[in-house]
């Protein structure tokens, strides 16, 4: 029996962490609800923009104001080793306004980068 | 791992696996369940471009597709037409010159699921190049 409980315990602490881990990198939001398009590129890790329906911007778990921003997308391209490199995953709730949106897009376009994603939600 | 050494010391130890086949199972059902949570979220991805003042005459005759709002509906402006639904933008965009490429502009006060349905219509009618433009 020892073995088991020994496998069950590891287990169980195993999907805790996990569990909670997924919880931190997603930010809760309503997603619009598009097919997307076919991924043919590897997705690249980089700088993910969570913006909540109310407004609010989230990166990593922590809400910033949008002057902040700036500095988060900075250190973002020194990582990827050049705007041209980098292309920010912007996850925004469908019910937001598109002003939010377009403010942290003209954040994202003043760093000089010319791509980014939209998250969607295959819903279609 | 528990190893059975009964039957005397010249017996070869025997190794009790159905625990790991467990644990392996389980761990496999485990990904197969996060897999297909994960694949729920897909992309668009538009180019961006910051809206510029008067120069941007660069442009040769740039086809734009607005997104705003009229009388408390989001409206798809293509040229003069206002567009409301989402088959008629499609087959609007279907019938224009694919290859010079769409700019979708977006204005404040619609929301972000317009916004999106404008890219969606865009790529699906054939544009391989959707630029968001950030309206002002």
């Amino acid at each position: 029996m020892t073995p088991m409980i020994d496998i069950v315990f590891q287990l169980l602490i195993f999907f805790l962490v996990t569990a909670q881990m997924a919880e931190q990198t997603r930010s809760k939001l309503n997603l619009p609800q598009e097919r997307g398009e076919d991924a043919t590129e590897r997705e690249q890790a980089g700088l993910t923009v969570n913006v909540l329906a109310d407004g609010r911007i989230v990166v990593n778990d922590a809400e910033v104001p949008l002057e902040a921003l700036d500095a988060l997308v900075d250190e973002a391209i020194k990582v990827a080793g050049g705007a041209d490199r980098l292309k920010p995953l912007v996850r925004a709730d469908r019910d937001c306004d598109a002003a939010r949106l377009n403010e942290v897009f003209q954040r994202l376009a003043s760093r000089g980068l010319s791509a980014i994603r939209l998250a969607t939600e295959r819903g279609r | 791992m528990r190893f059975n050494r009964r039957g005397g010391p010249d017996r070869k130890p025997e190794l009790n696996l159905a625990s790991m086949i467990d644990a392996t199972f389980l761990l496999l059902s485990f990904f197969i369940f996060t897999t297909g949570q994960g694949q729920n979220e897909s992309k668009l991805s538009p180019n961006l471009r910051a809206e510029r003042g008067t120069d941007a005459k660069d442009d040769l005759e740039p086809q734009v597709l607005e997104v705003l709002r009229v009388d408390g509906k989001p409206v798809f402006r293509l040229g003069s037409s206002d567009i409301a639904s989402r088959e008629q933008l499609l087959a609007a965009l279907e019938a224009l010159p694919q290859e010079k490429g769409l700019f979708v502009r977006v204005y404040g006060g619609v929301e972000v699921g317009s916004a999106a349905t404008a890219i969606q219509c865009a790529r699906d009618a054939g544009f391989e190049t959707v630029t968001y433009v950030p309206a002002k």
